[in-house]
């Protein structure tokens, strides 16, 4: 996904994905101004919108009444999917753009923000519903419905199916870059890839536990039992969820397909901590069952 | 009259096939070599006519490869030099009577006609007879007998039918044999000359401290699993049973997910089921199932059957097998096929076993209409049939290991040309919770290949009731159960060599031996399995006990075969208890570990150097590589791996205070 400023320039025909944030604020204004028709067109063409570049620039207009007008435009769209982002944050965005971007692609670049962004700064609940009850963690409660919908972050994920210890093999296999085909052990040729990805660990089937934070901050343990897609152990931390008509047994919410809607995104700095962490966190957590089973 | 001079790759050969060619043949003893005889008598050849034939051997490789006098002395060259030091090949000193003898009976031949084992190191012995045999007589037309087994109406096909030596395979041969020499050369005397004066010393003896590019990863395989074991952690793990009552019977169905290893969700998802009271069925079916028979047996599967039934080491399952080969009692236990040739005649060789008390029957209801063709598996190497017996013996004229190899070739023979097993398989499913369980039923309707095979275990279970699908029911019983992971066990010898074949490591025949070594290295020990309970303490190592060298390079066709025997169980072991499994030695984990940390991106302790090698041979043999280029490619990137192991060896002598020196200071 992340494509250099440079290599766009040089493959300027190259598709556009919608969702990439650098495509509209990593320009500087010369590249601006020589890709601006280009751009637009591409855009056009992609979204299947038909952009009157001349219109788009901004000169003309009044910045105060395009703001408001951006503002509420981005909350009308946000809120069709079910987020609510506080005034603060709407504001902050759109002082951050530059004039005459066209809309659609505006919507595209606020929504993977408030996605990578952290929900409990972003995101004002506006109605009870939206957030888990404030008695979520009553454990006495065998069984409730959330109608929601909520918006939640993933801090936390634990493949609840393979040993700890399992898991810790496997990443230790991986990391002398072998794996096994059966009985063959096989040696893993990384693909060159700009390498600060942390490549997958193993493909699990789970079943999964999840930690789940509210835009409250209520945090919440939550079950995958059955396959969600966007839910594994490869899955970014701060991924946001949306859910409705969950079930919640004994404080821990049931994660069941037609009511968890993935929505991707992350929190970069949470997901890195989080995946550098795994192997130790895998071995101390392995370690003190032993010690507490044996 | 053609003057033919015959020769084999070992004297019980020769003595076999003379006698099947020229009756009771004369035998004429060889000067300073008793073991050898050369056999006379007149045969006629469809190919030659009436001959007057002497039949004599060899006894495995007559020549030996060896570095230049220069380089043979350890001070006498660095060992990087060997890489590309001058080599020579020159008949072995031992073996000098057998190369004169066949000289002299050359001059006087006029057709060369060789009977070496039909494998790749069988045509290398074939050439080097070649090569002496025309020394003495250039113009000896050469031929070479292809056979697989030594009974009688096979022999005598194949002396009327000679085909040519396969120089591919010889050259395969070459190749490995330069390749084995340089590399194990080199490595040894760089490491033994590193290493040695750290070793702790007994009676004075310094010890070599060998390398072979199939030992090691060999090794490594034992130590990877041993680092497994004891790096273990046990951990807890909750699972839900449940138990429905129906016509009397108590059915148990398995929670479909096995088991989970966080309780609260446990508990949640039992919570669930228990409050949900009724269970559905979901799925039923009852349907016919089969155990297959097993595939035509390879040499690779007799090693690991033998030491997973009969309780024989690889090594000794090999020697017995080898011997029953020579009395001609089985076929040529070296091969990779698992399919039978159509064109073969079966039924013969089962109606051979019909006179045995104990499968005898067995043999006859398959002549009575119960024979079915065998089934085929993937691999034929065009040389030799699957493993089968050739004749029937009275187990009275067996010794006791050869009646137990004897036994179980036959019997799995007969279950190839049987039936598979016949069942009828019961699956009910319930859906319960939310969650899935199932009950599984077998009912073995006919046993067939079973009644003579009783290495395969296939039992009739506890009969199911009968369910519906949609029909409810109320579980008598729902538990939530915890249990605790256990750790691997220490690799066996089955599993052993199961992964120096999936890895490529050694080829089937040589398999054995590479185990056979790490055992005399002291590199690893074996143990009878569960012998010594625990995990093997903190003296992993077999210190202290003082095993022989061993044989040298090239155990192949001597009279000797292996001469490191079984029965070198440590931690009191009996030899006869049961499937072996092996522990490294501090020594052998301390090499493994060295080379892992040197860190190249191919370790020595892993087989990939060694795999490609092994498929280079293939290559060679298949004409789609040469002798030259493959030496040359892999004696570069062994050398790249000398060069680093010997800029990094601190890191080789770190591993070995680690675990050698240090532990013995204490």
């Amino acid at each position: 996904m992340a494509r250099s400023g440079s290599r766009w320039l040089a493959y300027p025909c190259v598709t556009i994905n919608p969702i990439d944030e650098r495509l509209l604020t990593k320009w500087t204004c010369k590249e601006v101004s020589m890709y601006r028709t280009n751009l637009h067109m591409y855009i056009g063409m992609y979204l299947g919108v038909c952009i009157n570049t001349t219109k788009t620039i901004a000169g003309s207009y009044d910045m105060a009444n395009t703001t408001s007008n951006l503002v509420a435009e981005l909350t009308q769209y946000f809120n069709t999917r079910h987020l609510y982002p506080s005034a603060a944050w709407l504001q902050s965005f759109v002082s951050t753009i530059r004039p005459n971007t066209p809309l659609p692609a505006l919507k595209q670049t606020a929504l993977f923000r408030l996605l990578a962004a952290d929900i409990t700064n972003t995101l004002t609940p506006t109605t009870s519903s939206s957030v888990f009850p404030r008695n979520i963690l009553d454990a006495d409660i065998e069984l409730r419905q959330l109608t929601g919908p909520i918006v939640c972050q993933v801090l936390h994920l634990e493949d609840i199916g393979l040993s700890r210890w399992a898991q810790v093999e496997a990443i230790e296999a991986q990391e002398r870059g072998e794996a096994t085909r059966g009985r063959e052990v096989i040696r893993v040729i990384e693909n060159e890839t700009d390498g600060s990805t942390i490549t997958p660990v193993l493909q699990s089937k789970g079943p999964f536990k999840l930690l789940l934070q509210d835009a409250k901050g209520a945090q919440v343990y939550a079950l995958e039992l059955n396959g969600i897609h966007g839910i594994s152990s490869n899955m970014s931390m701060g991924a946001k969820l949306l859910l409705r008509n969950v079930q919640v047994r004994r404080a821990v919410v049931m994660l069941e397909a037609p009511h968890v809607q993935s929505l991707g995104g992350k929190l970069d700095s949470l997901d890195n901590a989080w995946k550098q962490a795994r192997k130790n966190r895998l071995t101390n957590a392995a370690k003190s069952y032993a010690g507490s089973a044996s | 009259m053609a003057r033919i001079l015959c020769v084999a790759e070992k004297p019980s050969i020769a003595k076999a096939v003379a006698n099947h060619l020229g009756g009771q043949a004369r035998a004429d003893n060889v000067r300073g070599i008793q073991w050898v005889k050369n056999y006379k008598f007149d045969y006629n050849f469809q190919s030659w006519g009436q001959s007057s034939v002497t039949f004599t051997s060899v006894a495995g490789h007559i020549q030996n490869m060896e570095f230049h006098t220069r380089y043979q002395k350890w001070t006498g060259c660095q060992p990087s030099e060997l890489f590309d030091a001058p080599t020579e090949v020159f008949v072995a000193k031992d073996k000098k009577p057998i190369a004169d003898n066949i000289a002299s009976l050359a001059a006087h031949a006029t057709i060369l006609f060789i009977w070496t084992d039909c494998d790749r190191e069988g045509e290398h012995i074939g050439s080097q007879v070649r090569e002496i045999a025309l020394k003495a007589n250039p113009n000896m037309q050469v031929w070479r007998a292809r056979f697989s087994n030594i009974e009688r109406a096979h022999i005598i096909q194949a002396a009327g039918n000679p085909i040519r030596l396969d120089d591919a395979q010889v050259s395969a041969v070459s190749a490995r044999i330069e390749l084995d020499l340089r590399l194990g050369a080199a490595f040894t005397r760089m490491q033994t000359l590193a290493l040695q004066n750290m070793m702790p010393q007994r009676d004075d003896v310094k010890k070599v401290i060998s390398y072979g590019s199939c030992q090691f990863p060999t090794l490594g395989f034992v130590v990877d699993r041993y680092l497994r074991v004891r790096n273990f952690v046990p951990e807890p793990f909750w699972y839900i049973k449940v138990v429905h009552e129906k016509d009397g019977i108590n059915v148990k169905f398995t929670w479909r997910r096995g088991h989970l290893f966080d309780r609260m969700a446990v508990i949640i998802i039992f919570e669930r089921c228990v409050s949900a009271k009724v269970a559905k069925v979901t799925k039923t079916s009852k349907k016919p199932t089969k155990k297959w028979k097993p595939l035509p047996l390879t040499t690779v599967e007799l090693q690991k059957m033998g030491s997973k039934f009969l309780r024989l080491t690889s090594q000794d399952v090999m020697k017995t097998a080898e011997a029953l080969y020579t009395k001609g009692w089985i076929s040529y236990p070296r091969t990779e096929t698992d399919q039978f040739d159509r064109g073969m005649d079966l039924r013969k060789l089962i109606e051979r076993q019909q006179q045995d008390g104990r499968w005898g029957p067995f043999a006859q209801s398959l002549m009575n209409g119960g024979f079915n063709q065998p089934r085929n598996g993937r691999n034929n190497d065009k040389a030799h049939p699957p493993i089968h017996p050739v004749n029937y013996v009275a187990p009275t004229q067996l010794n006791d290991n050869e009646r137990r190899v004897y036994e179980f070739v036959v019997r799995r023979f007969l279950a190839c040309c049987s039936e598979d097993a016949v069942g009828e398989a019961t699956d009910v499913e319930i859906e319960y919770g939310g969650e899935n369980f199932h009950a599984h039923g077998l009912t073995v309707i006919a046993r067939n290949y079973l009644d003579v095979y009783p290495y395969d275990k296939w039992e009739s279970s506890q009969n199911l009731p009968q369910y519906t699908v949609g029909e409810q029911l109320e579980p008598k019983e729902s538990s939530m159960e915890e249990g605790k992971t256990s750790a691997p066990s220490y690799l066996t010898e089955p599993e052993l060599i199961a992964l120096m074949d999936a890895n490529g490591i050694g080829t089937d025949a040589t398999m054995a031996d590479h185990i056979g070594k790490i055992k005399d290295r002291e590199y690893v020990m074996a143990r009878v399995k569960g012998a010594a309970g625990g995990n093997g303490g903190d003296s992993a190592g077999g210190n202290g006990r003082g095993r022989g060298r061993g044989r040298g390079r090239a155990g192949r066709g001597g009279r000797e075969g292996a001469a490191a025997g079984h029965g070198e169980g440590g931690a009191g072991g009996a030899a006869n208890g049961g499937v072996q499994e092996f522990i490294p030695t501090t020594l052998g984990i301390a090499l493994i570990e060295g080379y892992d940390n040197v860190g190249f991106e191919t370790s020595l302790s892993k087989p990939f150097l060694r795999k490609e090698m092994e498929v280079q041979m293939k290559a060679i043999c298949e004409g789609r590589s040469s002798r030259n280029d493959v030496v040359q490619q892999n004696l570069d990137q062994y050398r790249a791996v000398f060069i680093r192991t010997t800029q990094q060896i601190n890191v080789l002598k770190a591993a070995i205070t680690k675990y050698v020196v240090q532990p013995n200071q204490n």
